[in-house]
């Protein structure tokens, strides 16, 4: 059998005798490993000149014969080909970036501000259909966005910000270099200076939602920029989330300070407790404080017997449920003195409870800035 | 800024979302158009876009490479061949019976001349057409893709010589069945001149 050894071997000889003679002894499999032929078979304007190739066809026609051969099948590898036109590359390129950041949406990127796009954009110019695609991938970027405040935040920064996103459908957990942790929910972003912490303040910029469980350190605050809403603690846990109206936060555990981030160095900042919340308007920009809807317990260790009243006093009824749910009940002491219950209580929500109790005693309540007032006429 | 392969690999194991950016750029479309020789769009594009996922999931336990295009085509092909779903494309020639032309050299060149560019196209494609999908894949890697015999050798997984030995059975067949048909269209010809 016939090696391959002509394979790769190229001629370089230039005079046009001794290149005959080379090419006389070329076969197929040579016309086709010869790189310049391929470049000649493939170049229409060199096609058009007078070149070595198109010398050889004409002086010699059974060359030229088998050169159309190998021509041939340099066009037919190029043309079968599958085409695709470039849109779709970008569509198929964009699709499995996008699920890649879905499997790991805890990355944190360098946020790309507007101005680069453009940028991009100007140099882009030339090539149509990239610039077109580039500005469809702008206007997809301001449109997740553009309804909030979160933006004009992270444009105002000069200094690099990272961004963490959730694309996924399931909440994902992440540490920030403080050892801060965020759970941020499906299509929320948070995203913060790279030098994260090291000139004062901790500093976050939140859309969408997120839950904060921040790592104590009285000498750097942890500050959260949500819509409007200024939060600011120096270790405890809580939910931020930013809606079409303004923004919310929920107290987990320990204290929280919120303002509106306009009012930050004109007013004092409203202090929240456990199962408060805050709701920001950023309409009116006003804050209003309220009890959570589903108070949880603070402490850990409630035992069951915890809520079994026998003959109690009122006062101390009240007061147990002020420390296990950290919310302030407010009730005359005095007209109260002589309220005693008997009543055994156990999984119920913090104002099934309350109101339980209330109506054992004939008493009612007001849910209000924060916290329960207790209106009764005393037991006699 | 263009980067080398090797940069590119190093830092795309790294975790640089900007190397990732970069090699689909690079790639996407190599690799579709060879993935397109076995099989249908859909599939293709859900194969390398399964590739890339798996590469950035498992970015950091992956190997050196010394030829990434060689490496990214390894690992389409493998996928291809795995994947039970994929329905091949069907091509003609697969069980295609080599024939046995005795020289046409002289009645060629005649033809040659008076036929049109895209009328021999036509037949050239009709000729690899009638190839197996292993001397189509070749014919790709070699001609398309510009990949050496080492790394065709790579991709296809078989040794260098027998990537030399596939080439010139292909070119063989290829330059038998230009004669043959260059026959059948002659005698087509003479036919209609005698009538």
């Amino acid at each position: 059998m016939r090696s391959d050894a002509y394979l790769g071997h190229t001629h370089t000889a230039d005079h046009s005798k001794t290149l005959m003679q080379d090419f006389n002894h070329y076969k197929l499999e040579d016309f086709l490993a010869d790189s310049d032929f391929c470049h000649w078979v493939l170049s229409p304007e060199r096609q058009r000149s007078y070149s070595k190739w198109s010398i050889l066809k004409e002086q010699n026609p059974a060359a030229g014969l088998v050169m159309d051969q190998a021509a041939q099948l340099i066009r037919y590898a190029q043309t079968s080909a599958a085409e695709l036109p470039q849109y779709q590359v970008s569509q198929q390129i964009n699709r499995i970036l996008k699920d890649a950041r879905a499997l790991e949406p805890v990355m944190a990127l360098p946020i790309v501000k507007p101005l680069i796009p453009w940028k991009k954009l100007l140099i882009a110019a030339s090539v149509l259909v990239s610039a077109a695609l580039g500005w469809m991938l702008y206007l997809q970027n301001r449109a997740f966005t553009n309804q909030s405040v979160y933006h004009a935040y992270v444009d105002d920064k000069k200094q690099t910000l990272l961004e963490v996103v959730n694309l996924a459908e399931d909440l994902k957990t992440f540490e920030l270099p403080d050892k801060s942790k965020i759970t941020l929910y499906p299509s929320s972003r948070l995203s913060y200076e790279k030098a994260f912490g090291e000139n004062g303040n901790r500093e976050v910029y939140l859309e969408g939602k997120a839950f904060f469980l921040v790592k104590k350190d009285q000498t750097h605050p942890f500050l959260v920029f949500a819509n409007g809403l200024l939060t600011r603690v120096v270790g405890t846990s809580f939910h931020v989330e930013t809606t079409a109206e303004g923004a919310s936060v929920k107290v987990k555990t320990g204290k929280v300070e919120v303002i509106p981030v306009e009012d930050k160095n004109k007013k004092e900042l409203l202090l929240l407790t456990p199962n408060q919340q805050a709701y920001f308007s950023s309409k009116e920009n006003t804050l209003q404080k309220s009890i959570v809807e589903q108070p949880l317990a603070i402490e850990n260790k409630v035992s069951k017997t915890d809520f079994e009243f026998i003959n109690q006093p009122m006062s101390e009824v009240f007061e147990k449920l002020r420390r296990i749910y950290g919310i302030d009940i407010m009730y005359d002491e005095a007209v109260l003195k002589d309220c005693y219950v008997d009543v055994t209580l156990s999984n119920e929500t913090f104002f099934t409870k309350l109101d339980i109790l209330c109506k054992t005693i004939g008493a009612t309540y007001q849910n209000a800035d924060g916290r329960i007032t207790v209106t009764s006429q005393g037991c006699h | 800024m263009v980067k080398s392969d090797a940069d590119l690999w190093e830092e795309f194991k790294n975790g640089e979302w900007q190397a990732f950016e970069q090699l689909l750029e690079s790639y996407y479309r190599p690799l579709y158009q060879y993935g397109r020789k076995f099989t249908t769009d859909d599939q293709v594009k859900d194969l390398i876009h399964d590739l890339f996922l798996h590469l950035w999931d498992y970015r950091s336990n992956l190997p050196e490479v010394n030829n990434l295009k060689a490496y990214l085509f390894t690992s389409l092909r493998n996928r291809i061949f795995k994947n039970q779903k994929v329905e091949f494309l069907v091509f003609p020639g697969d069980h295609f019976e080599q024939s046995d032309p005795s020289d046409q050299q002289n009645i060629e060149r005649n033809i040659i001349a008076t036929e049109t560019s895209s009328e021999s196209q036509q037949r050239v494609n009709r000729i690899i057409g009638s190839l197996t999908r292993r001397q189509q894949e070749i014919i790709h890697l070699k001609f398309f893709q510009n990949l050496s015999n080492n790394e065709i050798a790579s991709v296809m997984e078989i040794s260098p010589p027998a990537v030399s030995n596939l080439l010139y059975h292909t070119l063989r067949l290829f330059k038998e069945k230009w004669a043959l048909i260059l026959l059948i269209s002659l005698i087509s010809i003479d036919w209609i001149t005698s009538t």
